[in-house]
């Protein structure tokens, strides 16, 4: 099984993403070649405009606050290395050939993309599961945070 | 009995965390909740702190 995780300055683009799968795929074992993998799952994560606010007082409903941005802060090299154990974990117990994970650090604007999650194997159901485990498990595990930044108001 | 030892003498995570909670009652807002990475893993409540760790708390996380 490939697991590869990297934690990239700013948002999450297209050419971040080719790269890491173009160099990946060149260091492929050979028996990991085509006709293995069968299914491909790709996960986009993209800041929003609304979030709620954190300033609510006890029962009361959180207002929601309209975004600019948010911006992204990594313990590293633990950040990296939560991203790839729980990576290996998942991808052991599902079974899926390869997961490729990039996460944002700085600054992600609203409509752009601060996590990406690829995840291969031979068929559907294994991949789309361990996606969501492997979700679920980062946003308790992995040492990240995010602060809002917010828009200015208007008028 | 100094709240960074536990009753073996040993510094833990446990005693690292509650040592914080009562000395820096400010940091509560970062205690609670929060766990220790010892050496860049997250250690259990008995892991031992020696000297020249690497001691992190890690409050609740955000990631995605």
């Amino acid at each position: 099984m490939i697991v590869r995780a990297f934690i990239v300055d700013g948002p999450v683009t297209s050419d971040a993403e080719r790269l890491l799968l173009t160099r990946e795929a060149t260091k492929k074992d050979p028996r990991q070649g085509p006709g293995l993998v069968g299914a491909r799952v790709r996960f986009e994560g993209i800041v929003r405009l609304e979030e709620p606010r954190g300033d609510a007082h006890p029962g009361e409903r959180a207002a929601v606050g309209e975004l600019a941005a948010l911006a992204y802060t990594a313990y590293e090299p633990m950040a990296t290395g939560e991203l790839e154990r729980i990576a290996s974990e998942v991808g052991a117990a599902f079974g899926v050939e390869a997961i490729f994970v990039l996460h944002s650090r700085g600054r992600v604007s609203v409509g752009e993309a601060s996590f990406v999650l690829i995840i291969e194997s031979a068929h559907r159901g294994p991949a789309l599961r361990a996606m969501s485990e492997f979700i679920d498990r980062m946003k308790r595990d992995v040492p990240i945070w995010k602060m809002p930044v917010w828009a200015a108001k208007r008028g | 009995m100094d709240p960074r030892s536990d009753k073996g003498g040993r510094a833990t995570a446990r005693t690292v965390l509650d040592a914080l909670r009562i000395q820096h009652r400010a940091l509560a807002f970062a205690t609670d909740g929060a766990r220790l990475a010892i050496n860049q893993r997250f250690a259990q409540p008995d892991s031992e702190v020696r000297e020249g760790d690497e001691v992190a708390l890690i409050s609740l996380v955000g990631g995605g």
